[in-house]
């Protein structure tokens, strides 16, 4: 599989305190990665020393498969980043914004930047002064100068800050967009568990300055399901459930039945509590939320280092 | 180099993007308009008018205050009033501003005036007023006591003629006539001091061992000789009809030469006496005598050259661009100081280049890019080096347009005089202007580097802006208050030739520094000094700026 960001037991420390300690994950081409983490858990950091603002103490970073710290240049053609709000020089206008950052790259065309324009909706007001714009359009402006260059990584750090709800459908379209069908591979850091999960593929959590772990969000068809049975008396059906199907086990939580079994066996395990004579009022399928395994996972703002 | 080339026109379209960027630049070529028209504009006699109806009207109240009281104790007071509001009637009415020539006439004209007034008071006299009454306020000849009335209308006549001759000549303008009577002065003190240089010869011969008699000799004979340059000079121009034109090269030559004399012939101090002059503040303090020795015939060598190029200007009718404020090369020569302006210019650029977008958070969308960050911090710097010189080109070309415009662009095409190799030599003007404007240059690029500096490191615009200027302006104060503090060390640091101007235009600085320090300045090692110490803030800027973590 074709990565297009490697992280290796990246390190950085200020004075004494580990800000990122041993840091190790990847995101492959056309991916779209989450990367999450309660305040101050060392994200905007990994982040700026994936980009080279921050210097790297100790690891190494490979973008596109070029070292970061030893092929700076190289590496930085193949990124495309927004850090928070993407500051630009607000008394030019846009469209000389872009050109700024076109000059400073290889074989950028007019017509490419004119496409990039139209790609993110500012055609009308690419010629106004950055600082007329909305916060929006700034972001989306933000996203064109991160993609012009065709990276293959692109970078986010909370970019739906500020948004309103069809600037982040626009953006989850925009990333999905580039992901599927351009390959290429996206990290992204953010606080809208809600929004990660639509657009993640897979999701990275860090906590404390480490990585703490790594999910895919793509339930495999052969993995066990988690099943919520709504029926009268949870802790009797458990127990008759037990006695009638030992090789699963059956709990009683929040009025509910719960079990887990593969989903060929779903129809057998229904059958067999009726003809028990259980009332079933509601078979459910249920996924740990990701809001479920972030909290799970890490320690909240308990663990921020500031 | 072709990154670095699209960096640094990204950052002329970031400056020119601004307003304040053509603006500023606007404003240097308005200050190189505005030079040749302000330095061209002489001392206007209406300035001076005011001054005098009201130092007129103030003698005309004393004069009726006077006239109140009865008898006439205070008659002298009175006269001394009316003789002086005569005088400076004839200054208002001729329109005589203080720089004429004509002002001196006035004085002898006044001066005649008085002692008329004097006589003729001490003729008239009784018990009101006595002769110290009569000397409080007027002039009385000495040995008036023992002047007959014959000799006292002799006398009388003698400064009527005179008075009649001041008056006529201001009056008339002939300055002729006015070169005449100096000619005459000065031709009578010659022939004094010959006398006494006579007399003194005889005393040597007669006691050849005595020291103070030869000393005494040889110090007549060099104001004889001192004299009889002067003379030569005032036949000079009666012969060539030379002017008091405050714009006529030639009358400053001579000006000039005339002044030069009491430096040229005053003689070098002995160990004794300069040690006397040392203490009595007129040396630095840690000057040697060997010092003051190599700086005074230093300087005699530099009186001579100088004389030599005044004398061939003279001659061969090729003005001297210092001679006139009329001379289109002056008004260009000027820009030599006006580097200021540019220091100025370059500073503010400078200052706020790399602070702004720490800022304004724009350096992170700018670092994240396929570009080591030297490259950034050099393109940098380049735009402001070039924003900089190229104030100061702005600014030259609206001096030399102007001051062609206004004072005849043929000024231009008069070849400078110097001395070199033994004998006075042509050069164009501009070969010989732009290389020291090249040089003056180096302010731009010093000043510039550690305002970058600072702006780098810093973060700070105001600091870095701040700072610099501060500096730049402040180091001719630190250097005279090193330097009496007897502090001459700081004669090798930058604070001495932060203006370079100095070493390349003849304004005194140097001699100046030398008189009070027993240092000279040497260009070659102020250039290196300042470009060396550029360069060393240039390299500790860029180690900072590639190193540090950017937090914001």
């Amino acid at each position: 599989m074709d990565h297009v960001l490697k992280v290796e037991k990246l390190c950085k420390h200020i004075g004494k305190k580990a800000i990122v300690q041993d840091a190790t994950f990847s995101v492959r081409a056309g991916e779209i990665m989450g990367f999450l983490g309660p305040n101050g858990a060392g994200k905007t950091t990994t982040i700026k020393m994936i980009l080279g603002l921050l210097k790297i103490d100790s690891g190494r970073v490979r973008i596109g498969g070029y070292d970061a710290a030893r092929q700076p240049e190289q590496a930085r053609e193949s990124v495309g980043g927004i850090i928070e709000n993407p500051e630009m020089y607000a008394y030019l206008s846009g469209r000389k914004n872009l050109q700024i950052y076109a000059n400073m790259y290889p074989g950028i065309t007019r017509a490419r930047i004119d496409e990039v324009i139209s790609m993110v909706k500012l055609g009308d007001r690419i010629d106004d002064k950055v600082r007329r714009y909305s916060l929006g359009m700034r972001q989306r402006l933000g996203v064109a100068q991160a993609i012009m260059h065709r990276p293959r990584l692109l970078i986010l750090d909370e970019p739906t800050n500020g948004l309103d709800p069809m600037g982040i459908k626009e953006l989850r379209d925009t990333l999905q967009l580039l992901a599927r069908q351009e390959g290429v591979g996206v990290l992204i850091s953010s606080h809208q568990l809600a929004e990660m999960e639509l657009m993640c593929d897979r999701v990275c959590i860090i906590d404390g300055g480490k990585i703490i772990a790594t999910r895919d969000l793509h339930a495999d068809e052969d993995q066990q399901e988690q099943l919520h049975i709504a029926v009268k008396d949870p802790q009797q059906a458990a127990a008759t459930c037990s006695r009638l199907l030992p090789d699963l086990a059956f709990t009683a939580e929040d009025g509910v039945l719960c079990t887990r079994c593969d989903h060929s066996r779903i129809p057998q395990l229904v059958a067999t509590m009726v003809q028990a004579g259980l009332e079933i009022y509601a078979v459910t399928p249920h996924r740990d939320s990701l809001e479920d395994m972030f909290l799970q996972t890490t320690t909240g703002s308990k663990g921020q280092i500031q | 180099m072709k990154k670095t080339a699209s960096l640094i026109k990204n950052e002329f379209i970031k400056e020119f993007g601004k307003k304040s960027t053509a603006v500023i630049l606007l404003l240097a070529l308005a200050v190189g308009i505005m030079l040749p028209i302000l330095s061209s504009r002489n001392h206007a006699a209406d300035d001076d008018r005011s001054y005098l109806e009201s130092q007129i009207s103030w003698n005309d109240q004393s004069i009726a205050e006077i006239k109140q009281e009865s008898g006439s104790k205070r008659l002298p007071e009175q006269r001394f009033y009316e003789i002086d509001n005569q005088v400076l009637q004839l200054q208002v009415d001729e329109n005589i501003s203080y720089s004429d020539y004509r002002t001196n006439l006035l004085d002898y004209y006044r001066s005649a005036l008085l002692e008329m007034a004097g006589l003729q008071l001490y003729r008239e006299r009784g018990e009101h007023y006595s002769l110290s009454d009569i000397a409080s306020y007027l002039t009385v000849p000495d040995g008036i006591e023992e002047m007959d009335a014959a000799a006292i209308d002799q006398r009388l006549a003698q400064l009527k003629t005179q008075a009649e001759r001041y008056r006529q000549v201001v009056a008339q303008n002939s300055y002729g006539t006015y070169t005449q009577i100096m000619l005459e002065a000065a031709t009578e003190q010659t022939n004094e001091l010959q006398k006494q240089v006579d007399a003194q010869q005889k005393l040597v011969q007669a006691d050849a061992q005595d020291l103070a008699v030869a000393e005494a000799l040889s110090s007549l004979k060099t104001q004889l000789a001192q004299q009889t340059e002067l003379v030569k000079l005032y036949q000079y121009r009666l012969d060539h009809d030379i002017g008091y034109g405050e714009d006529d090269y030639k009358n400053n030559a001579l000006q000039e030469l005339q002044e030069q004399l009491g430096e040229r012939y005053a003689p070098m101090l002995d160990e004794g006496d300069f040690i006397e002059a040392q203490k009595g503040g007129q040396f630095g303090r840690n000057m040697t005598y060997a010092q003051y020795q190599e700086s005074y015939q230093d300087r005699q060598k530099a009186l001579t050259e100088r004389s030599a190029v005044l004398w061939h200007s003279l001659e061969n009718n090729i003005p001297l661009f210092e001679s006139s404020n009329k001379d289109p090369r002056s008004a260009a020569e000027g820009l030599l100081g006006s580097v200021a302006i540019a220091v100025i210019v370059v500073v503010v650029f400078a200052g706020s280049s790399v602070s702004r977008e720490f800022s304004s958070g724009s350096i992170r969308l700018l670092l994240t890019r396929p570009v080591r960050r030297y490259k950034v911090y050099t393109a940098k710097w380049v735009t402001c080096m070039l924003l900089g010189l190229g104030s100061y080109l702005l600014m030259a070309i609206g001096t030399v347009v102007t001051a062609g415009i206004k004072l005849g662009f043929g000024g231009f095409g008069v070849p400078v005089l110097q001395y070199r190799d033994g004998a006075v030599e042509q050069m164009g003007f501009f070969s010989y202007l732009l290389p020291r404007m090249g040089y003056v240059c180096i302010a731009i690029i010093f000043i510039g580097t550690i305002a970058f500096f600072f702006s780098a490191v810093a973060k700070n615009t105001a600091l870095a802006v701040a700072l610099p200027t501060a500096g730049y302006f402040g180091s001719p104060l630190a250097l005279q208050l090193a330097i009496m503090f007897g502090f001459n060390w700081v004669a090798y640091t930058p604070i001495a030739y932060m203006d370079p101007s100095h070493l390349v235009r003849n304004d005194g600085f140097l001699e100046q520094l030398r008189e009070m320090s027993g240092v000279t300045l040497s260009a070659g090692y102020g250039a290196a000094m300042l470009l060396g110490i550029a360069a060393l803030f240039f390299a500790a800027g860029m180690w900072v700026f590639c190193r540090r973590d950017i937090t914001n």
